[in-house]
Parts: C-alpha cells; structure tokens; sequence
C-alpha cells in the first residue's frame, strides 16, 4: 500500500510539473517553428504532436538537460515527415508564409528564407532561442562542429546581403 | 548594430508576427499520450504473430520486360499483392529476405528483431498507397534516447517487402580512408547518449552480414580494401547506450566517391512510387527508382568509365551551365533502363555512376531533374 501511495504521488508531481511545462514552453516552441516551416497551423500541429510524445515519455524527458530541444527536435521532425512531399514540389523559399509576414528589413528576411533547410534551423536556434552551440548540436542530433560550420556559412550569406 | 544582432532583430520581428494559437487542451495531450501506449502494445503482439507466418522464398534478382506485375507466389499474404514490384538488387538494408508484410508490420518487425524495441508504436502516412514505396515511423515509448521517431523507408519487391533506408538522413555515415590503412573505414554520426555501435554490413556476393561492434566515437574498419569498396553494399548502424539498449539507428546504401577521401550516404525518399535522392535543390531531386522506368538513364550511360569520361571532357561547360564550383563523379547505384526503344524495356538495378554538382551561393537550383550526357546530376551546396 505504500508503494502504490508513493507511485501515486509520484504521477501526480509528473503530472503537474507536465503541466507547467506545457503551459510555458508550448508557444516558445511554436512560434519559431512557424517562421521556420512558414506554416503555422502546421507548427501548431507539430508542437502539439510533440508535446503528447513528451508526456508518454515525461519521466524522462523532464530529466533532460533541455526538454525544450527535445520537443523542438520531436516537432520539427514531425513536421519534415508531414512536408516530404510538399517541399518536393515547391522550392521552399517559393512558399508563401501563411500569415502576413511583415519586418523590418525585407531582403534580410529573403536571403534567411533562402537559406537550406540545415543552415536556417542552426541560425533560428543560435539566434532565437539564443542556445549555446552544443544545445543546438543536441537539440538536432547533429555535431557541434557541423553546427559550427552550417552557423558560419549562413551568416557569411548573410552578411553579404547587408553589405 | 552587428550583424548578429540584425539577424537576431529580424527573427524576432518575424516571430512576433506569428498568428496566436491555442494549444491543445491539457487533458486532451494527456489521453492522446495515454491512448497511444495501449495501441502501442497491442500492435506489437499482431506484429509478432504477422511476422511468423510471413517467411516466402522469392528471388532476389528480377527484371521487368513491361510494366505488368511481377509477382511470385508468395505463402503468405498479409500484405496486399503489389502491383509494382520493384527489382531488388544491391540497395536493401533490411530484413536478408522480403516479407509479405504491410509497411506497418515491416517497421515493427524491424523494431522487434533489430532494434530489440517492443513497445512501439508504428505509423503510416495516412493514405499511402500500400502498392508503393512508404515510409514508416517507429516511436519507442521506452528508449532513454532522444530520438524523436524512427523512419524506415518500406519498398515493395518480389517476393514482399524490404527497408531500404533507416532513418531520415539526419545522420549519415561517411567513408574515409585518412590514415592510409588501405581499407574502408566508416565513421557514423555522433549521437548523444550512445556509448556503443554495432554495424551490419552487407557485401557483394556475400550469404551473411559482416557484424562488428565498436564504441561510439570510433571509425570502424570494414575489412575491405579501398580498392573493393564497391562490394559494400549496405550499412546499418545501431546505437546503443550504456545499458546496451539501442537508441536510434541509420542505415541505407553504401556509396563512396572515389575521387575524394571521403563520401557520403546520400538520403533517399518516396513520392508514391517513386524513390528520389533527397539534395538542396528539391525540384531537381534526382529519380533513383520508378517502378515504371520514367526519368531513370539508360543502361550503360552511368557506367563508371563512361561517367568519368564525360565529365573530364566537359567539366567545364558542366560547370559554366549550372553556376558551379565544382563537380565530381559519385556512386549512384540506383536503377537503369533497358530495351530496344519500342516501349518493350527492363528495369535493372546496377551499381553505376553520377555526376555531383556543386552549386555557388548565387547559382539558381535547376526547376527540373537534369542529365548531363545521359548522368543523371545530383545539385548540392556548398
């Protein structure tokens, strides 16, 4: 009977600390996938996908290091799975952003859109969610030092259009 | 401001236009979580049972003098008779023998009896068509790793159904020989977590798998000399953790340039039945598989001496039309057609040749598939 008082308990902090989680996190993840997929009833979807894998696994993601890169990381490929097929037929910077997608400096924006698929996620995830290079690398699966080298090409590019 | 700070600034201005969204209902995440663990387990004792009685002979290498169906006799039939049965030849990763299994079962079987994961739930592209080549995704619900879901690419073949790559390309494995050992040596993707691998590999003329285990941040010697390389077919890495769990997984055709010291596996994909080679120029995805021959070279245009000879000839015109830095000769190992040219034709898998093009940061991708000579070309960035 302790045991399972114990377990209960035990649930019921997962639970609640899941929930925090959720409620924090899930428009932080959102809203940079949007910009990223340049769909954000696509994003939603994902994060949302991510977020029930999340709490399958809660007793162990919530020991993770960054559960936020994990559940960018879930999301992300959900969404890449949905798209395979949409992104064979449309060259990504092709595709219009599903909302109004307005800011400061237009031809900045049009080279970040431009930029492979690899390269604008590694500058999203150093930029926006200003993560260090190795949460980035964890976050993708990738090495820091292929993170290193797709950060540097895509600001190279970059810069070249400020110029 | 520095430049930093304006790709910063124009992210962040990007992101604040983003329309608000509600997230789902907590309860409502919560009982699709709960749900899915119970489908997880009973689809993995169907899977089981499926793939018990699955076992068909069937032979491995076919052609195709027209596009009716090729189909064996098969003991088993729980997956629906394909109608566009592709060859197999060199590039199945998975299992020794095709299955008659849908794609589903395929990946759980997969999950089971390499991975050693019960407690998954597969799932399909709704709406697929199971005649085809489908991907299938593994969710370990168990697995201390982070790894999101596990593609598996299904093909139909005579005789049932086999994976031809494992994983969606994130990882890659690369060959080198730097240390001049004169054999081939591969070194798998890093991947957090994994203490271990193990390596099946699948050469040419060989019955077995070459097993070798090595840890995590190792090269692996294959045993093969570099001049040999071209037996390699296959490559399937498991990672594994250290409580000797397997935790994620990459494998698919084994491809080595031999102009350079090292090479990549590159990523394939299916549009229904068609299996493209994934690059940066989406539109002029090369076609590496049609059950129907459309878009595939001709057999003898992509052999290795005839590759190397045209782009020597005319690398630099090659160069000049598509706004390249550089091109080189890679593996391509995909399919090729056959025939006198009437509409009576085969479909072969060979190992044969490409051309690599690799495109200036200003150059245009190509808004088609293109062929140089007859070679197929395959668009990259730098």
């Amino acid at each position: 009977m302790k045991d399972l008082m114990e377990h209960q308990e035990l649930v019921t902090v997962q639970r609640v600390d899941f929930g925090l989680f959720y409620r924090d996190e899930w428009d932080r993840v959102y809203r940079p996938l949007a910009v990223i997929l340049r769909d954000h009833d696509l994003a939603r979807e994902a994060v949302d996908e991510a977020m029930v894998r999340a709490f399958q696994k809660w007793s162990k993601v919530r020991t993770y290091d960054n559960p936020v890169g994990w559940v960018y990381r879930v999301a992300l490929n959900y969404a890449r799975n949905r798209l395979r097929r949409r992104w064979r037929e449309l060259p990504w910077g092709s595709v219009e952003p599903s909302w109004e997608m307005q800011t400061p400096n237009p031809d900045l924006m049009a080279a970040l859109v431009a930029l492979p698929l690899r390269q604008r996620e590694v500058v999203v995830l150093r930029f926006l969610f200003d993560w260090s290079v190795r949460d980035v690398a964890a976050a993708l699966g990738i090495a820091e030092g292929t993170v290193k080298s797709r950060l540097h090409r895509a600001v190279a590019q970059l810069r070249e259009v400020m110029t | 401001m520095s430049v930093d700070e304006l790709i910063r600034a124009e992210l962040e201005s990007a992101v604040s236009t983003v329309p608000l969204a509600s997230p789902a209902r907590l309860d409502v995440v919560e009982g699709r979580g709960r749900r899915r663990r119970v489908v997880a387990r009973v689809g993995a004792v169907a899977s089981g049972v499926a793939v018990f009685v699955a076992v068909v002979g069937l032979t491995l290498m076919v052609t195709r003098t027209d596009s009716t169906p090729d189909v064996t006799d098969s003991t088993a039939t729980s997956m629906p008779a394909t109608d566009s049965a592709v060859t197999l030849g060199v590039g199945h990763v998975w299992p020794e023998r095709p299955r008659t299994l849908t794609p589903v079962d395929l990946g759980a079987a997969f999950a089971s009896e390499v991975l050693g994961w019960d407690n998954v739930s597969v799932t399909s592209d709704p709406g697929v068509e199971l005649s085809g080549p489908v991907w299938v995704t593994i969710n370990h619900q168990d697995t201390s790793s982070e790894l999101a879901g596990l593609f598996v690419l299904t093909v139909p073949v005579d005789g049932g159904r086999v994976a031809i790559q494992i994983g969606n390309g994130e990882l890659s494995v690369t060959s080198e020989d730097t240390e001049g050992s004169g054999t081939v040596q591969i070194r798998p993707a890093r991947v957090p977590l994994a203490v271990t691998l193990e390596a099946l590999v699948r050469i040419e003329d060989s019955d077995e798998l070459v097993h070798l285990e090595a840890d995590a941040a190792d090269l692996i010697e294959l045993g093969v000399s570099t001049a040999d390389a071209s037996t390699v077919q296959t490559v399937l890495i498991l990672y594994r953790d250290g409580d000797g769990q397997v935790i994620d997984a990459v494998g698919g055709h084994f491809t080595r340039s031999d102009t350079s010291d090292t090479s990549e596996t590159l990523t394939t994909y299916a549009i229904g039945e068609t299996v493209l080679i994934e690059t940066d120029c989406p539109v002029a995805d090369e076609i590496l598989r049609s059950d129907i021959g459309d878009g595939l070279p001709r057999k003898g245009q992509t052999d290795k001496e005839r590759v190397d000879e045209v782009l020597a000839e005319t690398k630099d015109d090659l160069i000049d039309t598509f706004e390249a830095i550089d091109a080189k000769v890679i593996p391509r190992n995909g399919q090729v057609w056959d025939g006198p040219g009437n509409g009576t034709y085969t479909i072969e898998d060979v190992p044969d040749y490409q051309i690599r093009v690799t495109l200036g940061p200003e150059a245009p991708c190509p808004q088609a598939p293109q062929s140089w000579n007859g070679i197929p070309v395959v668009f990259f960035r730098e």
